[in-house]
């Protein structure tokens, strides 16, 4: 692209034709991203990490079938042009600085949108943990603000509650003493930040998100284990007990006196959803 | 610190994932109505009444859904055919959120809610009222660059402006073929701010923000201008806007993310670039500046006197 001089220009045929390499390379991109939707999506992909799968994931199928359909449409636009029925607007700029400069530019963006796919291939993918809380979680069921289901909480049988769920019953609740001796269970992921280091109290907690994980919060009860914490965080687990009322940061809380604690793998909907 | 990669990560995809369908359902109706809709036809169905004609340009956006980067050469085509000026200058400003893509996406991101039904109404406030700042001035050549009015249409991307198509109608199938080509330029152009934008919101979901950020963040007032000053800078499509408010809401009032929601679409860098290239100068500030007031005042009453 260096040697053109100014007379080849109306020719437009010079050793390396980059617009039409990055047309390429932009094509090649959006069959990727495509293909890693799709993986993400087969049975075992990991698209529950990401977002709420159960009211939005048929979007990336819409999504990926766009992907292909663009790059099928460059496919087929790059390998039989045709300059008569689509005229070509002939670059003034052609073979100035000014138009090396934008290709070079052209190549920063096209590695900009590069990097969803080397973020998703790169890196594990791992669905949100105790890490991603950045501020102490509160224990205090009322001040979450849990929004309400299209059936109420207090409505499931309480065997078939998930942690959402019982957190919302707690905060519907009138008198939370009547739950005292309740059995309950629920799993989530052992929590533990300052508060409750070197005590035989932890969290167990969900991330609860309605769209993707943008929205993510992590919500979660207090478990009094008087059989010892035996594990890491972030251990997936599922805590058999009774709701008991008790002080916690000052406030009236239901915990969990835990009476079994086993770990369990991973939901394969790691979230719960709003 | 170990693990912070993979959250990162995940945040980010999170966001890109959901909001990547509707960046393509958003490109590739630009690529359509680039390639198959007459622009003349839409000008003869305007009434004739410039305040009744300028209302209807807040809701013309749902017959030609474009974004942000779609609207302005659309905007300059449709004054080439004789739309009156305050009708385009509301186009102009409410086209990119008011379309059937938008509703998709700010409905899947807020659900039904005050931010989704706000989102729409403020911008037809907005819109409007610039629109109608303008019917006092009804020859576009004091607002238009003189040498713009008769230059050809170009697309969002430097790949439209190439291939600007000709303009006779297209047969179908190679029609479709260009608006998949032209949508691809479009995407790699928005996509590449919907990625930066992203890498943000998730640099933020993942590190926090610090004490004085939050304090900021819950202020009635210094939120909006914080989210409009937002909005401006990281010029994100209309389509997935959403999905980047979102990652802010936790943290930042309801007021703000609507005058993100509101005011970015309307006006950021990207498009300042592009009004840069079709109107006067004066006319750009007042683009840029009427809008703001507007909005802020709407964002900042709202987060005062009502409880979401």
């Amino acid at each position: 692209m260096e040697t053109t001089d100014p007379q080849s220009r109306s020719t437009a045929n010079p050793a390396i034709d980059w617009v039409r390499v990055q047309a390429w390379v932009q094509t090649g991109i959006l069959y990727l991203t495509g293909l890693y939707l799709v993986d993400l999506m087969l049975p075992g992909g990991q698209l529950a990490i990401y977002v709420n799968v159960e009211n939005l994931g048929w979007l990336t199928w819409v999504g990926a079938a766009l992907l292909f359909a663009m790059a099928l449409g460059s496919t087929f636009e790059l390998m039989n042009p045709r300059p008569s029925a689509f005229p070509i607007v002939i670059d003034p700029d052609y073979g100035t600085a000014q138009q090396r400069s934008r290709l070079l530019w052209n190549w920063v963006f096209l590695g900009i949108v590069t990097i969803p796919l080397v973020l998703g291939l790169g890196v594990p993918a791992r669905p949100l943990s105790s890490q991603a809380i950045t501020t102490e979680l509160s224990a205090d069921v009322t001040s979450l603000g849990l929004g309400s289901s299209s059936i109420p909480s207090s409505e499931i049988a309480p065997e078939d509650r998930n942690l959402l769920d019982w957190l919302r019953t707690f905060a519907a609740a009138p008198d939370l003493y009547e739950f005292e001796g309740q059995p309950i269970e629920v799993v989530g992921f052992m929590y533990r930040d300052a508060r409750f280091r070197g005590t035989e109290r932890f969290m167990v907690v969900r991330f609860t998100l309605s769209c993707c994980v943008a929205d993510a919060r992590p919500i979660g009860l207090v478990v009094d284990s008087p059989l010892g914490v035996n594990f890491e965080d972030d251990t997936w687990v599922r805590v058999r007990g009774t709701v008991a009322v008790q002080m916690v940061d000052g406030i009236e809380t239901p915990i969990i006196i835990a009476e079994s604690l086993e770990p369990t793998e991973q939901p394969e909907q790691p979230y719960l959803y709003f | 610190m170990d693990g912070t990669l993979e959250i990162f990560a995940t945040r980010f995809l999170g966001i890109f994932i959901e909001a990547v369908p509707f960046l393509l359902l958003g490109t590739l109706a630009s690529g359509l109505i680039e390639v198959f809709i007459r622009k003349e036809d839409i000008v003869r169905l305007m009434p004739r009444n410039p305040v009744l004609a300028t209302a209807m340009g807040g809701g013309m956006g749902f017959i030609f859904p474009v974004c942000e980067c779609g609207v302005v050469p659309v905007t300059r085509r449709l004054f080439n055919k004789g739309l009156p000026l305050s009708v385009g200058i509301t186009f102009l400003l409410s086209a990119p959120v008011m379309n059937p893509v938008v509703v998709a996406s700010t409905y899947a991101a807020f659900g039904w809610g005050p931010v989704l039904v706000l989102r729409f109404v403020m911008t037809a406030i907005v819109a409007i009222g610039v629109g109608l700042v303008f019917t006092l001035q009804t020859r576009p050549q004091r607002i238009l660059r003189p040498r713009m009015v008769a230059l050809p249409i170009s697309g969002g991307s430097a790949e439209a402006a190439q291939l600007a198509p000709s303009p006779q109608r297209m047969p179908l199938l190679p029609g479709l073929q260009r608006a998949l080509v032209l949508a691809r330029g479009e995407f790699f152009e928005m996509g590449r701010y919907l990625i930066l934008g992203s890498l943000i919101a998730a640099a933020m979901g993942t590190f926090g923000v610090d004490k004085d950020i939050e304090a900021l963040a819950s202020n009635p007032v210094n939120s909006v201008f914080i989210m409009q000053l937002t909005g401006f800078v990281l010029s994100v499509c209309s389509t997935v806007d959403s999905f980047l408010a979102l990652a802010f809401a936790n943290t930042f009032t309801t007021g703000s993310i609507l005058a993100f929601l509101v005011y970015g679409p309307m006006v950021d860098i990207k498009s300042t670039m592009m009004y840069l290239g079709v109107f006067r100068r004066k006319i750009v500030a007042y683009l840029i500046i009427l809008p703001f007031l507007i909005t802020a005042l709407i964002s900042i009453f709202l987060n005062l006197n009502v409880a979401f």
